[in-house]
């Protein structure tokens, strides 16, 4: 209740602010066009990009009347520009015979084909205006209409490239909102699934729809979710990394509690799930809360495929992950610390590629480390040409003169590449691997593998305190949840799935009612 | 999280560089006038040739010292690195120290946590140094390739390995006896190579005496550790060869007052591996083949517990150990004179071999073979 009442509060601020906004500006539009559209020019500026356009509309009593027609370059559909604004009023004279008023006689011309409002207020119309709506002045009147043409060039709904899949759909998130939200409700056309846009920024006026499913979706995580939003008060958002990162738990933890994804499939599987999910218009990844460790070594393909290979699969992307970021920590620990350790097979191999180094293990390994992220985030962000001419730097630099000149030792060389093969696979969380590894390396440096355990206990703490947006982040583990359990390192097949995860809060946990009895003939 | 402490935990509690540290694979003892001789062998950190081919890669270390530690703390002088022995995975032990008393220099090797109790342990005739300075045939290390060949040991019953817990085990247990196997340098191809040649027994921390070949292998039969082994018999003047798949024995102790009667039976299964007759194989056959078996390791049995009985007087079979476990009232009464009593007992021992498998092929060679008569390809043999 206390909540409730909180959030009541903070909405009620808000709106007050707009309105504060509102009357803090009230020019109005005046009788002459002329005035009018001075009145424009000087709100926008010098900006080419507004364009005025003087167009006379005849009228059959053989009268034209002056209009004046302001839209932005690019936001608006050149189309229906063309077709439903300028033809549908030019090419043929409207009726005027009967009487009228010639204002409501474009605005129902006009009507046929958008959304047409009438607006007085000049401060209003500008905004609308650079938001993609024509505005048509018509000489006489203090009034103007605003017509809905927005449109502007979008690229089609590709797979994204970071989440691609063998057996799923090919559509993926675009930068428009509008097409986000259809290419969900697409999926879901259920009155259920329902969209609360909110606009966040002063300038940037960015889009954001929380989207969930009703039925499905624990109302407190929504009104968690509305409430943070609602706080932030920025000049604008760039992206969807900012909204993560002002309303998720933990800003300061090295784990994100917050997801994202470019796949509407994906997206749609989660809101079935009873999560809530964020759209930012212009970002092609979507946010979702709450989001669960689980979930780094999940992928919606395990559930396409038949569960034997999904578990196996998931079981090595989870050894993969331990490998990644134990490997150089336990290989020091070994070899400085805890030499009885070594297998007696390799102590001779060993000893012999350490000796002909000369630095010490630790300085070794990091400066591996060190190049292998270098040459990584090369290969990142330069363009496709020039990456081959990396790989061959890298791999040859690297691996052969590196080792045969003595600078490094093949056997460091093989622990660290192993670590970073071994991370590849758990990609979606590589930074948080990134720098676990070095962590946990710095750790096993110094102090062993006492020092190892104590880095794993430190961390292992961190994790379980960890929550995303009210919920465990270590759910199902901690807390304890063996339902769960079904759909974790093992994949349980289809039909003993029946249940929503309890750990998501939903408010209908049965998911499958009945499936066709099969195999007992 | 727990089994993980506790299985990192256990090595030394500082930092150290590799290439800081010595690493002792082998180690030999030997007594000297009146110190102790001590004999290590170091990997050599060389470089790695292109060809691969590595050879004397190692450094031998030699010292005389009271005591262990002081061998190992005085040598770093010689070495220049500090001595780590957590791999050291043999320890070679001259018969003259062996033969005065050689638990009391052992003792570091349980009380420092250094070293490995999973090392292997021998008895040399010769000097220790000269078999960690053997040339070695594959590896880098003498001390690794002897080590590698004891792996190897269960495929032949003649030789018995003993690691470090074997030994103390045994010599913690109620008899405190123990035994060792012994280590030789042969000349082979005018070239030294190491080879095991038989066992020492050790009656209360001193060796007593050792066995052959044959008894060793009548000893292995005795402690089950036959199994992957084989066995040579001539029958009708024509060798014939079993190789030993499993085999148990038990043993059965009747302890009357200070009279002991013992029987041991031995179960052997085991297939056919060599046959250099020409005769058929048959039910018959196989029946004398184990017949013979049984015989011949019911010999090397008997022959082991003849000299342990009347020679050495010391029990090693594991017959002291039943009797313990079936009379732990009783033994009390015969602890203090078990030698005498287990040199006077009745033992009688019963082999049963069982040839389970003659192989792929049933005669050694076929040279005839009759056609099935109504074989449907037929075809002229052309004389």
């Amino acid at each position: 209740m206390k909540r409730d009442s909180k959030l009541k509060s903070i909405l009620s601020s808000a709106t007050k602010k707009l309105k504060d906004q509102d009357n803090h500006t009230s020019e109005t539009l005046s009788n002459d066009i002329q005035k009018n559209k001075e009145k424009l020019k000087k709100q926008f500026g010098p900006s080419e990009d507004v364009i005025f356009r003087q167009l006379n509309i005849p009228f059959d009593d053989d009268t034209a009347q002056d209009t004046l027609l302001v839209f932005v370059d690019g936001m608006v559909d050149e189309n229906a520009v063309r077709n439903n604004i300028i033809n549908a009023l030019i090419t043929q004279p409207l009726k005027l015979q009967r009487g009228g008023d010639k204002l409501e006689k474009v605005k129902s011309k006009v009507s046929i084909f958008n959304t047409v409002t009438n607006e007085t207020d000049i401060e209003k119309a500008v905004f609308e205006i650079l938001q993609g709506s024509a505005f048509l002045l018509v000489e006489g009147y203090d009034q103007g209409l605003l017509m809905n043409v927005a449109g502007f060039e979008l690229r089609s709904p590709e797979e994204p490239e970071t989440e691609r899949m063998v057996r799923g759909a090919r559509d993926g998130f675009i930068e428009s909102i509008s097409t986000n939200m259809a290419l969900l409700r697409r999926r879901i056309p259920h009155t259920s699934l329902q969209f609360e846009t909110i606009k966040i920024g002063k300038y940037s006026q960015t889009q954001i729809a929380i989207a969930y499913v009703k039925d499905i979706t624990d109302p407190k995580l929504v009104e968690r979710i509305k409430l943070r939003l609602h706080q932030i008060n920025v000049d604008a958002i760039e992206n969807s990394g900012e909204i993560e990162q002002s309303i998720e738990d933990h800003p300061f933890s090295i784990f994100p509690t917050i997801g994202n994804t470019g796949r509407p499939d994906k997206a749609s599987a989660l809101l079935m799930e009873g999560r809530v999910i964020l759209i930012v218009d212009g970002d092609p990844c979507i946010l979702y809360a709450p989001y669960l460790c689980l979930e780094s070594i999940q992928s919606l393909e395990d559930y396409t495929s038949r569960p034997y290979y999904t578990s196996f699969i998931r079981i090595i992307r989870f050894v993969s992950f331990l490998i990644s970021i134990l490997f150089p920590a336990l290989y020091i620990a070994v070899l400085n610390f805890h030499k009885v350790m070594i297998p007696s097979e390799m102590v001779v191999p060993l000893i012999q590629a350490r000796e002909t180094v000369p630095f010490p293990l630790a300085m070794e390994i990091i400066i591996i480390i060190l190049m292998f992220e270098t040459v990584r985030e090369a290969g990142i962000r330069l363009p496709q040409q020039v990456g081959s001419a990396l790989s061959i730097v890298g791999a040859l630099i690297f691996g052969q003169v590196a080792v045969s000149a003595g600078i490094m030792g093949a056997p460091t060389t093989v622990v660290v590449s192993i670590s970073y093969i071994a991370s590849f696979i758990n990609s979606s969380i590589s930074g948080v691997i990134s720098l676990l590894r070095i962590g946990l390396f710095i750790a096993a440096s110094l102090f062993g593998g006492y020092g190892l355990i104590m880095a794993m206990l430190g961390l292992l703490t961190h994790m379980v305190s960890l929550t995303s947006i009210g919920i465990p982040y270590m759910a199902p583990f901690a807390p304890f949840y063996f339902r769960d359990w079904n759909d974790t390192l093992i994949r349980f097949p289809y039909r003993w799935l029946k249940q929503r995860p309890k750990s998501i809060p939903n408010k209908r946990p049965k998911k499958i009612e009945s499936l066709p009895k099969t195999g007992d003939k | 999280m727990l089994l993980f402490c506790l299985c990192i935990l256990t090595g030394c509690w500082n930092n150290e560089e590799l290439d800081e540290s010595a690493l002792v694979h082998g180690l030999g003892i030997n007594k000297a006038e009146d110190s102790l001789h001590f004999s290590m062998e170091i990997i050599k950190p060389s470089k790695e040739s292109s060809e691969g081919s590595a050879s004397g890669e190692n450094i031998i270390i030699e010292k005389e010292a009271d005591t262990l530690i002081e061998a190992v703390r005085e040598s770093i002088r010689d070495v220049k690195r500090r001595l780590h022995f957590d791999h050291n995975q043999l320890w070679v032990i001259g018969e003259k120290l062996a033969k005065d008393d050689m638990i009391g220099y052992l003792d570091l090797s349980r009380r420092d946590q250094m070293f490995r109790l999973n090392s292997y342990l021998f008895i040399t005739e010769e000097n220790p140094v000269d078999i960690l300075e053997t040339p070695t045939l594959y590896d880098d290390l003498s001390s690794t390739e002897i080590v590698s060949a004891l792996e190897q040991t269960k495929h032949i019953s003649g030789y018995t390995s003993v690691k470090m817990y074997d030994f103390f085990k045994a010599m913690e247990g109620p008899i405190p006896n123990a035994y060792i196997p012994i280590i030789q340098t042969t000349e082979e191809n005018n070239q030294p190579i190491t080879s095991l040649n038989g066992t020492a027994v050790i009656n209360d921390g001193k060796m007593v005496g050792k066995l052959t070949n044959h008894e060793t292998n009548g000893l292995n039969v005795l402690f089950n550790k036959a199994s992957g082994g084989y066995s040579q018999l001539t029958m009708n003047g024509n060798k014939i060869s079993i190789e030993i798949n499993d085999s148990e024995t038990t043993i059965e102790p009747v302890l009357k007052g200070n009279h002991l009667k013992a029987h041991i039976e031995v179960k052997i299964l085991s297939t056919l591996a060599d046959n250099t007759s020409k005769d058929t194989i048959n039910k018959e056959w196989i029946n004398q083949v184990e017949k013979k078996a049984s015989d011949q390791i019911e010999n090397h049995i008997h022959m082991t517990l003849d000299k342990l009985q009347q020679e050495l007087k010391t029990d090693i079979s594991g017959i002291g150990i039943e009797t313990y476990r079936k009379y732990p009232q009783q033994w009390h009464h015969v602890q203090d004179n078990w030698d005498d009593v287990f040199s006077k007992a009745d033992i009688t021992v019963d082999v049963d071999t069982v040839v389970q498998h003659q192989g792929l092929i049933n005669k050694s060679l076929e040279r005839h073979r009759d056609k099935h008569h109504n074989n449907p390809y037929k075809f002229n043999r052309g004389n």
